[in-house]
């Protein structure tokens, strides 16, 4: 008659783990840093990239609306005095 | 019981009510898209088209020039079409009746018009809001070698649109041409 | 290897039984597998008898930990995180049926060192013990591997210890029917 229990822990005595495991490891951890990295620096990259890109594309909009409001301003103004003068043409 | 004069008297009492109507900004706006075509024949050209949202970020930005903000409070719409041509003929007089028929329109009056040989067709019209000031103008200039479209909807103040000339930070914007410039 | 683990959760808790130590400064990563990798490596070979997929599950607990390596209180904290951790990851193994295939890996390596006591009786055991479902079998290889007490196996497993003890003794029994079979009174 056997000791099972004995007999147990006699058979799941540890096992080496096997060779170079722990350098793959480390390898596969260095890989997954170097991916999480690029994935953070991507992200950050975005997040701060995008509101940036957004208020350019917003200043752009204002300056350009500007810029086309008072060109219309001009044009208008130019073009009302120059109907007016013709309508009455200065006297020499 | 109605007299026939009374019948007679219906229909232009409503015409005369309509007349009477508030115009709207709808009908301040002219249709302008037939001249898009115009733009690969001229030798220049200046297009503005500034409504709602684009029209208020403008304004917004007039911090230097408060009589010009002021002038655009109101206004819903300015549009600019100007065309400069190497050529006499570049347009056509269906192009320029096309703009012409929509100024017809009830509300709209022509307050200035020059017409000479040497410098071509200039107009102002205004749209009567119907009571007593304007809802919208427009310029029109047809020239030998231009044309030009000016619409402003909403109300405008025509003395303050005038005394604007020169002051809004940009160039002439090469209308030298027949002017007093 | 599955890695939406539901379980991703729970794994990250600090296990409130493992004793925190005042100051404790974790070793380099490089150290920690080089003293853990075995331990790591056979509860996982144990539970799943196949070498691949033990080294995947083996390397997949590594790795997790080397981004939790900062909430590590103690040496005894962390081997009970490195076994919890294997159990779960191994129980999530075993639910998964594509992989989940028998395997004759149950006999010692060629090559490895000669098991004291009967190496035919070991190899019977393990290859008993591989019949036994996937949390009875782990119940026994934290009892007979890491030597834990019902209580402590519990804590890892998070279950009940009432639960844990009648694995334990349900799959003893079973070993014992298996090795009668083979005429060995147990």
């Amino acid at each position: 008659m056997i000791d099972l229990e004995r007999e147990l822990a006699r058979a799941l005595r540890p096992q080496e783990a096997p060779a170079g495991f722990a350098e793959r490891v480390l390898r596969a951890d260095r890989s997954r840093r170097a991916r999480r990295r690029t994935w953070l620096a991507a992200a950050s990259f975005a997040l701060v990239l995008l509101p940036a890109g957004w208020a350019y594309q917003r200043h752009q909009q204002q300056q350009r609306a500007e810029a086309q409001l008072r060109l219309a301003l001009e044009v208008a103004s130019e073009r009302l005095n120059l109907a007016l003068q013709r309508l009455n043409p200065p006297t020499e | 019981m109605s007299s026939p004069l009374s019948h007679a008297f219906v229909p232009a009492a409503l015409v005369c009510l309509l007349a009477a109507l508030p115009a709207s900004a709808q009908q301040a706006r002219l249709k302008l898209d037939h001249l898009n075509a115009l733009a690969a024949k001229a030798s220049e050209v200046v297009e503005v088209t500034l409504d709602g949202q684009a029209l208020a970020m403008g304004a917004k930005f007039l911090e230097k020039e408060p009589e010009a903000r002021a002038l655009v409070q109101g206004l819903t719409g300015i549009y600019v079409k100007v065309f400069e041509f190497e050529q006499p003929g570049a347009y056509t007089s269906a192009d320029v009746e096309a703009i012409r028929s929509q100024l017809q329109a009830p509300g709209w009056s022509r307050i200035v018009q020059v017409k000479s040989r040497k410098d071509g067709d200039v107009g102002v019209y205004v749209l009567s809001d119907g009571k007593g000031g304007n809802a919208g103008m427009v310029i029109f200039v047809a020239e030998a070698k231009e044309l030009v479209v000016v619409n402003i909807v909403g109300p405008i103040d025509l003395e303050k649109l005038s005394s604007l000339e020169g002051r809004m930070g940009i160039p002439k914007v090469g209308l030298g041409k027949g002017g007093a410039k | 290897m599955r890695r939406t683990d539901p379980l991703d959760l729970e794994l990250s808790m600090p296990l409130e039984a493992a004793p925190a130590e005042a100051g404790f400064v974790p070793g380099s990563f490089r150290e920690i597998v080089a003293a853990h990798q075995s331990r790591v490596f056979s509860i996982a070979f144990h539970a799943l008898r196949n070498r691949a997929q033990a080294e995947d599950v083996a390397q997949e607990v590594f790795l997790r930990l080397s981004s939790r390596l900062d909430t590590i209180q103690s040496e005894a904290h962390l081997v009970a995180w490195l076994r919890r951790v294997t159990a779960r990851l191994c129980i999530d193994e075993l639910r998964r049926p594509a992989r989940n295939a028998p395997s004759l890996e149950g006999v010692a390596e060629p090559g490895e060192a000669a098991e004291p006591g009967d190496p035919f009786l070991s190899a019977h055991l393990r290859r008993l013990l591989a019949d036994l479902p996937g949390p009875a079998r782990l119940a026994l290889i934290l009892r007979y591997q890491e030597d834990l007490e019902p209580q402590e196996i519990a804590a890892v497993l998070n279950e009940p210890v009432p639960t844990i003890k009648s694995r334990l003794a349900r799959g003893l029994q079973r070993l014992r029917d298996g090795l009668k079979h083979l005429g060995v009174e147990a």
